[in-house]
């Protein structure tokens, strides 16, 4: 007989409801055979490919709007995740004039601008997607939904307040240090710095959460899903512009000899780049999804 | 449902078509018919999928964690759909080698 522990652990990949129906069956199955390392494989992939089909960003088991509602979703929950490579990239782009010869700042300040215009392009598309459903939100409300959605807002709003005391806390101690004792020459508030990107990401990621939860169950006629899936369709393309633009920005800085700024900030610009690249192909497969989806249907 | 012989829900309806089976012994039968063995996500994939859309249902059992299935009027109807589709393929294809054989001599 295998592990029993191994086992549920591979089993937790599938969703709660899947494996209510058919978790005892599967264990049967796999306490049974050899538990080989491809099998342990095979039992993880067909959690995820189920736990996509549930979520309906995969697979046809949800209704069709169901599905785009989900494309449009997924599109959401990457510019969160856009949104904290950019925050990095904000950081790691201060004063990056002042290090660059004047004769060599015309492609960076080019990328760097239409970045910041596509960013601002991107939030306002996100903000009108959110304003689309405020009525919607309203009536869910009122029809008793918000202790549906109560835990998770009320967790997003603890982890928010503790992110704002932990900034308020850094600025008053940033106003003690110098410049280099503010980036990364002072080890403590170097690891306070850290700690406080956790929350920034847990606050934002827990905000993203309760936002899905609620729109999961919003009533959004097919009008209103066409428009946040063409919504959804331009914050995809604002971040296809923001990243290409990061690209430009930090190649055409290493190759005009502003290495201070560049080269110390390689690693972190390596992978604010590549969340930007991931988050941007998620976004791009949930907005090909959902529009795909509308466009066939009546 | 597409034309595949080694399609997971096609080897499942066809393991059935022969009578209910549990997962474990799916496994077994179309490892004996297909030569495939079939990892158990994939398995139970399919068997998710093939029952949501009533193709194969579970049969009355007391042990729960070993619960057969059999298949399904629609399911019967879908199997001989897809394997029609096949013959099609099998034909053309065999035929099309006939007419190949001579000019291979020729050559």
């Amino acid at each position: 007989m295998n592990d029993r522990r191994t086992i549920e652990r591979l089993l937790r990949s599938y969703p709660r409801a899947w494996r209510e129906r058919y978790g005892a069956e599967l264990t049967a199955l796999l306490e049974d055979g050899p538990l080989s390392w491809g099998v342990r494989l095979d039992v993880v992939r067909g959690g995820v490919a189920q736990r996509l089909r549930s979520a309906g960003l995969a697979g046809d088991d949800l209704p069709v709007r169901e599905q785009a509602r989900s494309g449009v979703l997924l599109v959401l929950c990457s510019w969160a995740g856009f949104v904290v490579a950019g925050c990095g990239f904000q950081k790691f782009s201060e004063h990056w004039k002042d290090a660059t010869p004047i004769g060599a700042r015309a492609v960076p300040a080019a990328a760097f601008d239409t970045l910041v215009a596509a960013a601002a392009i991107g939030t306002v598309a996100v903000l009108l997607g959110i304003a689309i459903c405020l009525p919607a939100f309203v009536w869910f409300l009122r029809a008793g939904g918000w202790r549906l959605i109560r835990g998770r807002v009320l967790r997003a709003a603890v982890v928010t307040a503790v992110t704002i005391a932990l900034t308020a806390g850094g600025a008053v101690w940033a106003s003690h240090l110098n410049e280099a004792q503010r980036n990364g020459h002072d080890a403590a508030y170097s690891g306070a710095a850290v700690v406080w990107i956790a929350f920034f990401v847990s606050a934002l990621g827990l905000w993203t959460a309760a936002a899905v939860s609620a729109a999961r169950r919003l009533e959004l006629g097919l009008s209103s899903l066409r428009l946040e899936a063409l919504i959804a369709g331009a914050v995809t393309m604002a971040m296809v512009v923001m990243t290409i633009c990061d690209a430009i920005w930090w190649v055409s800085l290493a190759s005009s000899g502003a290495r201070q700024v560049v080269v110390p900030a390689s690693g972190p610009m390596a992978q604010i780049t590549a969340l930007m690249v991931v988050a941007t192909a998620l976004a791009g497969t949930g907005s090909a999804r959902s529009l795909r989806l509308l466009s066939r249907s009546a | 449902m597409a034309a595949k012989e080694n399609d997971p829900p096609t080897l499942i309806l066809t393991s059935l078509a022969a009578g209910p089976k549990h997962g474990y012994a799916l496994q077994q039968d179309i490892e004996a018919f297909a030569g495939v063995t079939l990892g158990p996500g994939t398995l139970y994939g399919a068997i998710t999928r093939l029952e949501q859309r009533g193709l194969i249902e579970p049969t009355e059992s007391t042990d729960e964690r070993r619960r057969p299935y059999r298949i399904t009027a629609p399911g019967a109807e879908a199997l001989e759909r897809t394997l029609c589709e096949l013959r099609l393929i099998v034909d053309e294809g065999t035929a099309r080698l006939r007419r190949l054989a001579p000019l291979g001599e020729q050559a």
